[in-house]
């Protein structure tokens, strides 16, 4: 019995992490400059042409690396804000997480404040503008020493419109040369040209899914409510606060790399849930992988849909998130 | 020896106080709290679990005072089901695997053998075997008042606490649910407390009876010492008849619409 279930999960696991890889295999070759199949594999293997290889080794594979970082670490997130909230529609981005993460951003471009810590001032603005949201967020929904989840997905909602256009603000009177750098974080894109900082967001990331696993059991206890948690021997505070520390690390540490990417965190747990069920120890790290195949994928598609130019690919994971978005709302996401 | 002893006890919200409560449980017993509605029956049940901080007074688990256990102690020892849940979808036995996770070993990751032999039982026991793959929200009320039993049978508590046990239930699973629990309680000799509006059933099930009335404990004792028409009548300001049951003797309670009562001169 035992057994049954832990090879059904070895199975899906080894099946997400072959999807990944193939779906990584896949934009490693695709891309605006076409390359063909021997030429890739002499560039890595032998001493290909140096521009091919130019393209494959520290554009297009730093690239792909930082959408499994990104994609698989905001999914993780999502799975652990809902499994708190108990509630399928929170994630980064509807809860205004990441809205502030990037408000953070977007002041240390236009103020001098951007400047003071080296490469690492801008991901760290956008931690705290994250973990601003997430204080804000408990203090709104607390009520008498009681975490009040019902309103937090509307606050959250309300947080992201007011961040949003707080950073419209900032737009509007920013000087021409720092629009280029806002716009890219609000619509959010995959391109970091910082190796030192894209191998930090992946250690950032991994190290998230493997704390997130020590709470596993506890998010599965949470499941029935707090009181009931409480009822089985956990500590709910002392994880509930593990939680929001670590998302909003996480989503900070994401915004400040590659912007606003939303909905990610929505989708890929939701389908998790169908396919592999509810039960964390399965869904933590099938979401992650899941994310990862899904940003790799929407990605690859920001990139060739209308080649040589690029679209952000927050605009793709938005548009497919939005629409699933409305599609749970207007279902009883209870039964989901 | 005392599963639970409380003295001299203070404990609630601003709104609402219990004052002055002092109860001995005996380990073993069926204890029933009963009362109108705002008695204090569900704040008292939260300060057994230790949701409450008392404001004064303390409670003893077994002679060791409530707050010196940890939360993960406390769920070996109680199991609570509660009478309103909010669950999410999971199936049976997923639910019911869930009341094992205080046991889990420190290194525990997955359930072991035994967790699930436990388990099994638990569901033979509570009858909800063939549902063990259905989604706990598309059982019926009685069905998962059942798997709530099953999911506290396997915390293996000491003492279990339920809270209105047969409310939202027909006749056929409210004698169900505590014929179980008697039987339970017969094979396994753990202590009951449990919350019931149904004053007929608590007389039936519980050894001991204690009536709560705005906050403050009214009397304890037998059902045949605490259910006599004049207390009824004075908490619950409702006029009953109490006859005894003719094979047990244990008191039996009649309600009467106003059209049957009786003009009384006071």
């Amino acid at each position: 019995m035992d057994n049954k279930k832990i090879i059904k999960w070895l199975l899906w696991v080894i099946f997400l992490v072959l999807a990944l890889g193939m779906i990584s295999v896949v934009a490693f070759c695709t891309g605006a400059v076409k390359i063909s199949i021997e030429t890739i594999i002499s560039s890595i293997f032998k001493d290909g042409s140096p521009t091919s290889s130019t393209i494959l080794l520290s554009i297009r594979l730093p690239r792909i690396i930082l959408a499994i970082a990104v994609g698989g670490g905001l999914a993780l997130v999502g799975v652990l804000l809902q499994g708190v909230f108990r509630n399928p529609l929170v994630e980064p981005y509807t809860l205004g997480i990441s809205g502030g993460g990037c408000l953070g951003v977007c002041l240390g471009i236009v103020t001098s404040l951007g400047g003071k810590f080296g490469i690492f001032s801008l991901p760290l603005l956008g931690f705290f503008g994250s973990m601003a949201v997430v204080w804000v967020l408990y203090v709104l929904s607390m009520r008498k020493n009681v975490l009040r989840m019902k309103g937090v997905l509307l606050s959250g909602v309300m947080i992201s419109y007011i961040t949003s256009s707080l950073i419209m603000l900032i737009m509007a009177m920013a000087r021409v040369t720092d629009l280029h750098g806002i716009v890219f974080w609000t619509m959010g894109s995959l391109e970091e040209s910082n190796p030192l900082l894209m191998k930090l967001v992946m250690l950032i990331s991994l190290a998230g899914l493997i704390i997130s696993y020590f709470l596993a059991l506890d998010l599965n206890g949470m499941s029935l409510g707090e009181e009931a948690a409480m009822h089985l021997g956990i500590n709910v505070k002392r994880s509930k606060g593990i939680i929001f520390f670590l998302a909003s690390f996480l989503t900070g540490s994401f915004v400040a790399v590659s912007g606003i990417i939303g909905f990610v965190g929505l989708v890929v747990p939701h389908f998790m849930r169908i396919v592999v069920g509810r039960d964390h120890r399965i869904l933590l790290i099938s979401s992650y992988l899941g994310g990862a195949v899904f940003l790799v994928f929407c990605d690859t598609l920001a990139r060739v849909v209308i080649s040589p130019l690029e679209l952000p690919v927050g605009v793709i994971t938005g548009l497919i998130g939005g629409v699933l978005f409305i599609y749970v709302l207007s279902k009883n996401y209870k039964t989901l | 020896m005392s599963a639970i002893s409380i003295k001299d006890l203070y404990c609630g919200y601003d709104t609402f106080l219990l004052s002055d409560i002092n109860l001995e449980v005996e380990s073993g017993q069926i204890l029933g709290i009963i009362g109108p509605n705002g008695s204090g029956k569900t704040t008292l049940l939260k300060a057994i679990t230790g949701l409450l901080k008392p404001r004064r007074g303390e409670i003893l688990l077994d002679d060791n005072n409530l707050f010196s256990l940890s939360r993960r102690e406390l769920a070996r020892k109680i199991a609570v089901v509660a009478a309103n849940s909010d669950e999410l979808s999971l199936s049976v036995e997923e639910y019911v695997l869930l009341g094992r996770i205080p046991h889990y070993g420190a290194f525990q990751f997955l359930e072991s053998d035994k967790d699930f032999a436990i388990a099994r039982q638990a569901m033979e026991q509570t009858k909800v075997s063939a549902l063990k793959n259905h989604s706990i929200l598309k059982i019926s009320a009685g069905e998962r008042q059942l798997t709530s039993l099953a999911r506290a049978i396997c915390q293996d508590p000491s003492l279990f606490l339920l809270d209105e046990p047969t409310s939202h239930l027909d006749i056929a699973h409210q004698i169900g649910t505590l014929n179980l629990i008697g039987d339970l309680h017969q094979q396994k000799k753990f202590t009951v407390i449990m919350v019931l509006h149904d004053l007929n059933l608590a007389a039936q099930y519980c050894q001991r009876l204690v009536l709560l009335n705005q906050g403050k404990i009214v009397k304890i004792g037998t059902p045949s010492q605490v259910l006599t028409s004049d207390l009824i009548e004075k908490v619950y300001k409702t006029p009953v008849i109490v006859k005894k049951d003719p094979t047990s003797q244990i008191p039996y309670m009649f309600l009467q619409g106003k059209r049957f009562q009786k003009p009384r001169i006071s």
